[in-house]
């Protein structure tokens, strides 16, 4: 059996809100999400959603290290309504620059526990201006026992640009 | 066909100025995965492609150290992206260890943007860990990776890159 199986692959010819995987199937052992994506906030930044199963509501706990200045930071949300902390680059950076986004979703068919998703994010225009780069790490906490069988990354209240690509893979441990 | 495939992993039987890797074609994103340790003090991991020297290279990184848990590394308009903090050549047991994503290096609509995740202890005063984000204003697809340190690698390293496919 394949390790890497990619279940969704998606390049943008134009603006779209999200990327959105629906009826995954439950015969993996993890999810992996690869991004190369661009807001259009007209902003250095735009920030990125993620959420399982198309549940919002009070469902989500994430934690996230980050810096966009001289200072990291940190920051968490308790009981919110999507893994926030994830962002990608506005349009007001470097022209034809895309954040990197990188997510690990363990585990995700397991109904005994809920499921964590551990993200790597950022991106670099050419400015040392604060936030006009950003790079950090979050861990978010799905409270709920489902299994996941949607994947929903969202540009917020913003949309991402055409030629972001986003791939969503199963991945197979051995046996 | 895989899906993600080990394209070329190389190790240093002898010590070496650069790692290249110039046969990467056929994948939407690259994953490097290393192994190191400087032939020399106080070094950084470069990265360069296509052979541009050019001032062309943007890298902002956040790490801790023994002595501060946060601080920040970085450089606009740069000739190469670094990642701060090889393994010290007098450390004679230890190399460090890194990760560097490379998403859509193939793209012509896009610059090439990279994450850099990275660890290193080199003695008890100066263990590093990093993550940081980089950028080639270029939106020519990436042939050509020159990873190098100025001091030089040391016998021993290894460099593995992977090629990932969306198809």
């Amino acid at each position: 059996m394949a390790v890497f199986n990619v279940i969704q692959h998606t390049e943008l010819s134009g603006a779209a809100a999200s990327f959105d995987v629906t009826s995954i199937p439950a015969s993996y052992d993890h999810l992996y999400f690869v991004a190369s994506c661009r807001s259009d906030d007209s902003s250095a930044f735009g920030l990125s959603l993620l959420t399982f199963n198309g549940t919002g509501g009070t469902s989500y706990g994430p934690t996230s290290m980050y810096a966009g200045t001289n200072t990291p930071q940190t920051g968490k949300a308790t009981s919110h309504s999507s893994i926030n902390y994830i962002y990608v680059g506005g349009n007001a950076i470097l022209a034809d620059t895309f954040g990197t986004v990188e997510i690990w979703v363990p585990n995700y068919a397991d109904t005994s526990n809920f499921t964590q998703a551990i993200v790597k994010w950022g991106f670099m225009g050419n400015s040392s201006t604060d936030y006009e780069w950003l790079t950090g790490q979050t861990a978010g906490l799905f409270m709920n026992t489902a299994a996941i069988n949607q994947f929903t990354f969202d540009a917020g209240s913003d949309d991402f640009m055409q030629y972001s690509t986003f791939t969503l893979y199963g991945i197979n441990g051995a046996g | 066909m895989a899906i993600m495939e080990a394209i070329e992993t190389v190790y240093l039987e002898a010590d070496v100025a650069s790692v290249t890797f110039d046969s990467i074609s056929g994948y939407e994103h690259l994953q490097l995965r290393f192994s190191e340790k400087a032939d020399g003090p106080n070094g950084a991991v470069y990265m360069q492609f296509n052979d541009d020297t050019g001032s062309n290279y943007s890298y902002k990184q956040m790490f801790g150290t023994a002595a501060a848990a946060q601080a920040l590394y970085g450089s606009v308009s740069a000739t190469k992206i670094a990642l701060i903090g090889t393994t010290n050549a007098s450390a004679s047991t230890i190399y460090g260890g890194g990760i560097v994503d490379i998403w859509d290096y193939a793209n012509s609509n896009k610059n090439t943007s990279v994450h850099c995740s990275y660890g290193s202890r080199m003695d008890t005063a100066a263990p590093f860990v990093v993550s940081g984000n980089g950028v080639w204003d270029s939106t020519a697809a990436v042939t050509k990776i020159k990873f190098y340190e100025f001091n030089g690698w040391q016998r021993g390293c290894s460099f593995t890159l992977f090629g990932i496919k969306s198809s």
